[in-house]
């Protein structure tokens, strides 16, 4: 398999936002957390695309929940990282942790 | 202004993102966030603003790159373990569809691959058929592992396919405890009776039968009873039981015959049932099966020394053939104890199952063609694997762009393994259609010795075959494709589809090594066709020792159950010779048994002999000789050359007073080489026997054997009831068979005259085996050097296209046309000289296969295999002359412009 569980970075930020969501991690939270905490704009196309492909890919699955006011009786998809996702998450972590040994000093500056 | 905008999204930008983002499956939950997000702006901006935002979303989520995924049907991952059931089965619909869609895009492509899997299912499809009729498909009987031929078997005398007396079929049955049932019927043709009361009397031949023969094969009549147990006491209680065919074409398919009484021979006989169309047992000519109780006594004596009788026994449960093999074995001795002049060798039976019996030779030479068939098959998968790899090359960028889209490689190599299955269904299916008329002409073309040949045809285990078949070469080659899909550096595939540069060295090499493989089956393809070949032209050179010009034989078994005593059965032949002699147009008629190169054979007897005045050789070790018998003439009839002495005449009678005979030249030649053997005498079997003639040597089963000694004995000193007359006329005998037969009926009106042929047929008939399968094989052979013509072809041709910048550049730098041309055929003949060489040690390896099926040329025989490797080399050579003109007339400057 080898490469194949390597994370694209956008997709790595989505993954990291579904995970620090918890409960609440639905579409429009994921996109905010994103923007608030990784400080990029996020394009709605991009969002969804990535969230699309990932759950092909088997990283991320959803369930229904229940609707609310605003959404006009349309439920809303809370998402969770699969096993395999984070068997890949965690893969795509070391990797930048190993290939950041030594360079603290340079990158935290 | 702002009252009269709701606060909901604009309506008409919902609709149409709706149905935009439908296909996903998840365009609802999306549109759901986005009137949540809709609200809460809404509270902050104006509801202008709002709706303009809102519009902006949607053209982007409608029309952006990134958010294609949302806009096509879920892809989901074959790797995922997490996939339902339904989503496997409805990608992979997804996936015949898609398949189906991009083959309609190159039809010539699609047509090709069918074509050529039709070709190879249909071929295997025909000879599996055969395969499966003649070897694999159970008998047509209950139980029948259970059912089992019995030989009397003489250890000493290697005599392992005796046949039994009818004493000792009885006292088998009666002794042994490993048998449910056991039968017995003539080893040999016991002739027919006359039906009676029609227009004109009508022979039928008859099969007769001992007790327990409908029971042993445990099959039931259609209508009425089968024979019972006493119906076999001897009376005039004549009984019959009707086969099928004979029913249907002599009684109309009247049900109201079972129970009427018909007329045979002048006998009254009841007909007591009718057996299912299917049941042809023991052999298909046979029109009816009676007791063989009618023959009486005087027909066949039934003592123990007269051996005229096949057994079959149907194994207790659970008894296997070896239990049941020692425990006849034991009877077998102690009938040797009790019974020293006739059966003191007789010390053991042997056992082998029935359906061996039946299907006997036709194994190895059925198993040769359905490798042959198996290879053809091979080399089909190649080809369209090359056919697949050169289409893959097209489709580079396709891929690469759905890669690019998030389809996994493990999905993209499914894709081609689905489009790989769905040839190779459409192929099989053809082929399958292409099989059913093969399997037709291969029936009417095989000889009419392989047993079981009414039975081929489709059935579901040749269906299930052919199907497995298609999906093997479904899986064959599109395996290559797929493992590069699945393997591929898509990137660096997506960079070099632009244009038509360098092909990667991978794909070269695997192209390559089909090659390579290819052309090593068709060596070992053509290696056997040619060895076939050969031994078949070999075996034509064969001299059988007679002349077949205008001569005609027939089998005429004198009436058994008619006839008194062997006094009568001398003077019955004698009357036929001299009717069939008075025929205007016959030249010379005689009468022979065994006739030469006929299933016949077994009718002769071998025994052992002393010369007188020579030393008697050690107890055990005499020489052997093969009784045959002969009338006056016919050694004339048959066009056998007498050397020295005289043939037999009306002088070598009973009253002669001493047992004469003629022997062939090998016997001559062994055992009076001094050219002394006319005068001398033979001891046999306590007698003497004086040699009168020396005749030439005659081939006896095949013509692939070695010859034997053969003493002939006159049928007027030692008779036999079945005799082979043989005819030969002034013009064609054709014309005369109706005279001839009037002239035996005149001698007996019941006589049935059987195996009608002419001697020309007869070693025609002898060769329809080898022939048939040097035929089919050298059919293959052919039909492989084309496919294998086609794929190098299509090889070279594919490596010029792809290299004609390459090709260009090399002109340019002042190669001329015939560098190019050497350079371009080299590529392929690198290859092809690889193949060549691992399929020679292929052929070798397997030749011991055929080692069995060949006369007179070794398996390993130089020439045929530097003959194939020629043929092979040459055809390339033609192959790869096409591209390689058209690689000359490349235009270097063209060429590099096109880039």
């Amino acid at each position: 398999m080898g490469t194949a569980t390597f994370l694209g970075e956008f997709e790595h930020l989505v993954m990291l936002a579904v995970m620090q969501l918890g409960e609440d991690a639905h579409a429009i939270r994921v996109r905010e957390q994103i923007e608030g905490r990784a400080d990029r704009r996020v394009a709605r196309g991009a969002l969804y695309g990535t969230l699309t492909r990932l759950q092909e890919k088997g990283f991320l699955d959803w369930q229904v929940e229940d609707s609310t006011p605003e959404r006009g009786g349309i439920p809303r998809r809370r998402f969770q990282i699969t096993d395999t996702g984070l068997v890949a998450l965690r893969h795509s972590q070391r990797a930048i942790a190993n290939l950041s040994e030594g360079l603290e000093g340079a990158l935290e500056g | 202004m702002n009252r009269h905008l709701s606060p909901a999204p604009p309506r008409l930008a919902e609709r149409w993102l709706r149905r935009r983002l439908s296909a996903s499956g998840v365009g609802d939950f999306v549109i759901g966030d986005l009137r949540e997000e809709f609200a809460v702006r809404r509270r902050r901006r104006s509801a202008l603003a709002t709706r303009l935002w809102y519009w902006g979303q949607a053209l982007r989520l409608a029309l952006s790159r990134d958010a294609r995924p949302l806009r096509r049907p879920p892809l989901p991952d074959p790797d995922s373990p997490r996939l339902g059931p339904f989503e496997v089965i409805s990608s992979i619909l997804q996936d015949i569809r898609y398949g189906f869609r991009s083959l309609l895009k190159s039809p010539v492509f699609a047509l090709a691959a069918v074509l050529t899997i039709a070709l190879g299912i249909g071929a295997n499809a025909a000879i599996f058929s055969m395969v499966n009729a003649v070897l694999l498909r159970p008998l047509p009987y209950p139980e029948p592992e259970q059912l089992v031929r019995v030989y009397s078997a003489y250890p000493e005398r290697d005599n392992l396919r005796g046949t039994a007396s009818a004493n000792d079929f009885r006292d088998w049955r009666d002794q042994s405890e490993s048998f449910t049932q056991m039968t017995a019927f003539p080893a040999v043709s016991m002739g027919g009776f006359v039906l009676s009361g029609n227009d004109r009397p009508e022979r039928m031949l008859a099969h007769f039968v001992e007790e327990g023969f409908f029971e042993t094969l445990a099959v039931s009549p259609l209508l009425g009873r089968p024979i019972a147990r006493a119906d076999h006491a001897e009376g005039d209680n004549a009984v019959a039981v009707l086969s099928y065919d004979t029913w249907q074409a002599r009684f109309g398919g009247d049900p109201a015959i079972v129970g009427s009484t018909i007329t045979l021979s002048d006998t009254p006989c009841t007909v007591i049932g009718v057996m299912p169309a299917t049941f042809d047992y023991p052999s298909p000519e046979g029109e009816l099966w009676v007791p063989l109780s009618v023959i009486p006594e005087s027909g066949v004596p039934r003592k123990r020394f007269v051996r005229f009788l096949h057994v079959v026994g149907r194994l207790a449960p659970g008894v296997s053939m070896e239990a049941a093999q020692a425990d006849l074995g034991t009877v077998a001795k102690r009938l040797a104890a009790q019974y020293p002049d006739s059966n003191e060798q007789l010390t053991a039976v042997n056992i082998v199952p029935l359906h061996d019996q039946v299907t006997g030779d036709a194994q190895t030479g059925l198993l040769t063609l359905l490798g042959a068939v198996g290879v053809v098959l091979l080399i089909c998968c190649a080809n369209v694997a090359n056919l697949t790899l050169v289409r893959a090359q097209g489709r580079t960028r396709e891929f690469a762009v759905r890669a690019a889209l998030g389809a996994g490689r493990g999905r993209l190599a499914r894709q081609l393994l689905t489009e790989s299955a769905l040839l190779a269904a459409i192929g099989g299916v053809t082929g399958l259609l292409l099989g059913s008329v093969a399997i037709r002409v291969l029936v009417a073309a095989a000889p009419a010795d392989v047993p079981r040949l009414a039975e081929v045809g489709i059935d579901p285990t040749v269906v299930a075959f052919s199907l497995l078949a298609s999906l093997f070469t479904g899986l064959v080659f599109g395996l290559a494709p797929a493992w590069r899909a699945w393997r591929g550096d898509l990137q660096s595939e997506l960079k070099l589809a632009g244009g038509s540069g360098s092909q990667t060295e991978g794909r070269v090499r695997m192209r390559g090594l089909l090659i390579v493989a290819e052309v090593a089956m068709v060596v070992v393809l053509v290696i056997g066709a040619g060895l076939l070949l050969r031994s078949l032209n070999e075996l034509l050179q064969v001299e059988p020792g007679f002349t077949g010009d205008r001569t005609v034989t027939m089998l005429v078994s004198a009436p058994a159950y008619k006839l008194e005593d062997s006094g009568d059965i001398s003077q019955f032949f004698s009357d036929i010779l001299q009717g069939v002699r008075d025929v205007p147009g016959v030249e010379v008629a005689g009468l022979i048994r065994p006739m030469p190169l006929t299933a016949n054979t077994f009718q002769g007897e071998d025994i052992a002999f002393g010369v007188v005045g020579q030393p008697e050789p050690p107890e055990g070790q005499e020489p052997k000789a093969y009784l045959r018998w002969a009338s006056d003439d016919a050694f004339a009839a048959m066009g056998i050359p007498l050397l020295d002495g005289r043939e037999f005449d009306e002088r070598d009678n009973r009253e002669a007073g001493e047992l004469r005979g003629i022997i062939n030249q090998a016997m001559a030649d062994r055992h009076f080489p001094n050219g002394d053997a006319v005068g001398s005498r033979l001891t046999a079997g306590g007698g003497e026997l004086a040699i009168i003639g020396v005749v030439g040597n005659v081939t006896q089963a095949s013509l692939d054997e070695e010859v034997v000694n053969v003493v002939y004995t006159p049928v007027e000193q030692i008779t036999r009831s079945g005799m082979t007359l043989v005819v030969r006329t002034r013009a064609e005998p054709a014309g005369l068979q109706a005279a001839v037969n009037d002239a035996i009926w005149a001698v007996n009106p019941d006589q049935t005259i059987e195996n009608v042929v002419t001697l020309d047929a007869l070693v025609n008939a002898s060769v329809a085996e080898p022939r048939f399968s040097a035929m089919l094989v050298a059919l293959f052979a052919g039909l492989a050097l084309t496919l294998a013509a086609v794929g190098i072809y299509g090889v070279v041709a594919n490596s010029v296209a792809q290299r004609n910048r390459e090709i260009g550049i090399r002109m340019a730098l002042g190669a001329c046309g015939s560098d190019v041309a050497r350079w371009v055929v080299g590529q392929g003949m690198v290859w092809v000289g690889a193949g060549i060489v691992v399929g020679m040690v292929i052929a070798a390896a397997a030749s011991r296969f055929i080692a069995s099926l060949l006369y007179g040329v070794t398996a390993t025989d130089i020439p045929t295999y530097i003959g194939a490797a020629t043929v092979l080399a040459l055809v390339a050579l033609a192959a790869s002359l096409i591209p390689a003109r058209r690689a000359i007339a490349i235009d270097p400057v063209e060429s590099l412009r096109t880039d």
